[in-house]
């Protein structure tokens, strides 16, 4: 792959990403403001988010049980996917024009990022 | 007051801030996080969480065409967001220790900074005649900008200073739930005298994988409340999209002088709140 279509790749990967996180965002927040808009506002003093709110597993589950804050949170998750793709993308672009000095920087980045993920 | 009316407010604010951002350069992160905290009473570390998940929308947005015109460098991306990622990840650990007070005035300091390195003019320095410099070789860093004039060449020095650099604007990031495109430029434009555009473009490329490497942290922390992130998240994401349309058709000069004003006023005021308890 040359330079020019790995950026193609990648301008087109962002764009998709960021879309469809928005869209889920957009359908969950609405479905959210629909149930519960009328209730008052929640306290903001900063006591961390329910940790159903905190795992992917955990937010998937109730997500798919209904809550729309929790589906809210799969638009963020979506959302903060664009970066681990965007590097994914780097490294095998790179590794396809044999680029191998950047196929591994790209790689190191993607690690750094599961490892804050992950762990 | 409902949290219907509270997420119209919020969405409101963000898309003002995304505008904005967009228009004076300083991102949406930096402007809606100090709206929800002064006029909102919002826990800094939900407006920092909120901030963060804003800045990876819009920088994939904005990095998308930059990218796909080949104006930002990859490479360098890349290769400093070793740099960028490692920082965030101490940044936004270290921001799991520290108190909401030492934030905000944090966050205060680190906007006035941010705003005095905006006001800085743009002067590229010709370097394509500069004889290669020996770590930007090896890296291949070197490349050209697409100008009218067909594919100009730059040459890129002061690698390790700009690496450097490049921690302290991932800790930055990790620590405020910002961007910090400002430090990301200075590192390099003025230490690596990559021209502008390209360092503008790039930033926005590494923004978001730099905020990536934090917003992990954050979210096992408890920091991301969707309610209020999505309203921001969208918000800033549809301002910065009309404040990018609407940068060429509009003279900025007035609008960023009062515009930078308010924020040195707000900057002051996140100071203030955090010296204050």
């Amino acid at each position: 792959m040359k330079d020019v279509a790995l950026q193609n790749l990648l301008a087109r990967t962002m764009l998709i990403g960021v879309a469809i996180a928005a869209l889920v965002m957009l359908i969950g927040g609405t479905v959210y403001l629909f149930h519960d808009g009328s209730q008052p506002v929640r306290d903001h003093v900063f006591s961390g988010e329910p940790l159903d709110l905190r795992k992917p597993a955990d937010i998937a589950v109730a997500a798919w049980k209904g809550n729309t804050l929790s589906l809210v949170q799969i638009g963020v998750l979506l959302l903060l996917a664009n970066p681990f793709i965007r590097t994914l993308f780097s490294v095998l672009g790179f590794a396809s024009q044999k680029d191998w000095l950047y196929a591994g920087i790209s790689l190191l980045v993607l690690a750094i990022l599961a490892v804050s993920f992950f762990v | 007051m409902t949290q219907l009316e509270i997420d119209l407010i919020i969405a409101a604010a963000s898309v003002f801030a995304g505008l904005f951002g967009a228009l004076v350069g300083l991102g949406g992160g930096m402007i809606i996080v100090p709206l929800l905290v002064i006029f909102m009473g919002i826990d800094i570390r939900y407006a920092m969480g909120a901030a963060l998940a804003s800045v990876i929308a819009t920088s994939s947005g904005a990095a998308a065409a930059y990218v796909r015109d080949g104006l930002s460098n990859m490479r360098i991306g890349l290769f400093l967001c070793v740099a960028t990622t490692l920082g965030a990840v101490g940044g936004a650990s270290l921001a799991t220790v520290l108190d909401a007070n030492l934030l905000s005035l944090l966050f205060g300091i680190v906007l006035l900074i941010s705003v005095a390195l905006s006001l800085k003019g743009v002067k590229d320095k010709d370097t394509s005649e500069m004889s290669p410099d020996r770590l930007a070789t090896l890296l291949r860093l070197d490349s050209t900008l697409p100008t009218a004039d067909g594919p100009k060449p730059y040459r890129v020095r002061g690698v390790p200073g700009g690496f450097a650099m490049m921690v302290v604007a991932g800790m930055l990031s990790g620590l405020l739930g910002i961007g910090s495109g400002a430090f990301k430029v200075l590192a390099m434009d003025r230490l690596m005298h990559i021209p502008f555009r390209v360092s503008t473009t790039t930033s926005n490329f590494m923004i978001g994988v730099t905020a990536a490497a934090s917003i992990g942290i954050y979210l096992k922390r408890g920091y991301l409340d969707p309610a209020l992130v999505f309203p921001v998240a969208l918000g800033v994401l549809i301002g910065a999209y009309f404040g990018a349309k609407l940068l060429p058709k509009i003279s900025t000069r007035i609008l960023k002088v009062c515009f930078l004003v308010a924020i040195t006023v707000i900057g002051i005021q996140m100071i203030l709140n955090g010296v204050k308890s």
